[in-house]
């Protein structure tokens, strides 16, 4: 290492001010001293040395071989974190329940009038309907494009109920309202077409 | 230098690194091997802080469920005997931390002398040691007798400077009062 003026550096080195030992020090180290009275550290050197109990090590080692799992279930914090999610849950269904569940029961039993009073208010006519069919050429082509009209449109009906029925309301009850107008207009359709042929126009009196 | 502060430039010795390196390993031998070797020192620290063999006990067990299980945080900054303690220490004064009650020092009191005399009987010193309250005894076991400093223990027991100050003071009157009463002392 070169240096420059080091003897510039070592004056000034010399003139650093020295500084007063504050009056505490000796107060700590006296305070120190104290603490290791020798007759008191004569008495403690000589304190038994006690022996560990048989058995630990065994319990230790028990507890090492322990999974994670159980080590976790046995402690009581775990335990307290359970049983704190678990009234959590309970609180939060109980809550769900009381909130929603009546409504949606009550939605569902709406739901199912509407679906039984629309299907019932034409079945007199759809029963007739298919007397007529039957009554008719099994074979005949009319008949059997009829048929497959109304099972089409009838499965494509059923579907919307069992969307209906699990829950799924969005767009279905309208869809259902109109397939089942639909329906209805091909029943009396296929009535007037099919069935009505054979019998005597009613003339008015 | 005290327990746990000492130099970063600390040299583990070769047979303990290799205990060490074992019981990283989880190899049981090694692991009875270092309990069989602190075992005794530990549990004797574990009553005197404790004053009940039954939660030495107790300490001791979960004191070296600890050590084997923490193993990897030991950083071979201090002995591994340091290390030890540290972790007995505080699973043993946990033990008692609920009954530990500290007072601080009246500047009055502070002043009085205490005076040992030239003889104290080590039987009855141990019997005075675990007649302290809790607090005193947890300080005052590891600063006279197991050489840990006020900075030290302040940290491991989570009080100040000061209050561990006081309470080896206190404990130090109570030591004094106790041997007095036994005629133990001259």
């Amino acid at each position: 290492m070169k240096e420059k003026g080091k003897e510039t550096l070592k004056r000034a080195i010399e003139q650093l001010p020295d500084y007063q030992a504050p009056d505490m020090s000796w107060e700590d180290i006296q305070a120190d001293l104290e603490t290791t009275e020798p007759v008191l550290q004569e008495a403690i050197r000589q304190l038994p040395v006690y022996s560990a109990p048989e058995g630990v090590w065994g319990r230790i080692q028990r507890q090492l071989a322990q999974p994670t799992l159980v080590r976790m279930m046995r402690s009581p914090q775990a335990w307290a974190a359970m049983l704190g999610f678990l009234l959590g849950l309970a609180g939060l269904l109980w809550w769900a329940n009381l909130s929603e569940v009546p409504e949606v029961i009550a939605e569902k039993e709406q739901d199912a009038e509407l679906i039984a009073a629309q299907i019932a208010s034409y079945e007199a006519e759809e029963q007739a309907l298919l007397a007529c069919l039957e009554a008719r050429q099994a074979d005949a082509p009319e008949v059997q494009e009829a048929r497959t009209k109304l099972q089409d449109i009838t499965e494509t009906r059923d579907s919307l109920i069992i969307i209906l029925q699990a829950g799924e309301k969005k767009g279905a009850s309208k869809r259902l309202r109109r397939m089942e107008h639909r329906r209805k207009q091909l029943v009396y359709e296929l009535q007037k077409q099919m069935c009505q042929t054979d019998q005597p126009e009613k003339t008015p009196d | 230098m005290s327990n746990t502060e000492q130099s970063s430039s600390y040299q583990i010795n070769p047979a303990e690194k290799e205990l060490v390196e074992a019981c990283l390993r989880e190899d049981r031998k090694a692991q009875k091997q270092l309990f069989d070797l602190y075992k005794d020192a530990m549990y004797t620290l574990c009553y005197r802080i404790t004053s009940d063999t039954e939660l030495a006990q107790d300490a001791l067990q979960e004191g070296f469920v600890g050590v084997f299980r923490g193993m990897k945080n030991f950083r071979k900054e201090s002995s591994l005997g340091a290390w030890i303690k540290t972790i007995m220490v505080r699973t043993a004064y946990k033990k008692i931390r609920k009954e530990s009650r500290f007072q601080s020092l009246d500047e009055e009191v502070a002043e009085q002398l205490i005076d040992w005399g030239s003889y104290i009987d080590v039987s009855y010193l141990e019997q005075a040691i675990q007649a302290l309250p809790p607090g005193y005894r947890t300080v005052f076991v590891m600063i006279e007798v197991e050489g840990y400093s006020h900075k030290e223990v302040a940290a491991t027991m989570g009080i100040s400077v000061g209050t561990s100050k006081s309470q080896l003071f206190y404990a130090k009157k109570h030591l004094q009062k106790k041997l007095k009463a036994l005629g133990v002392r001259s």
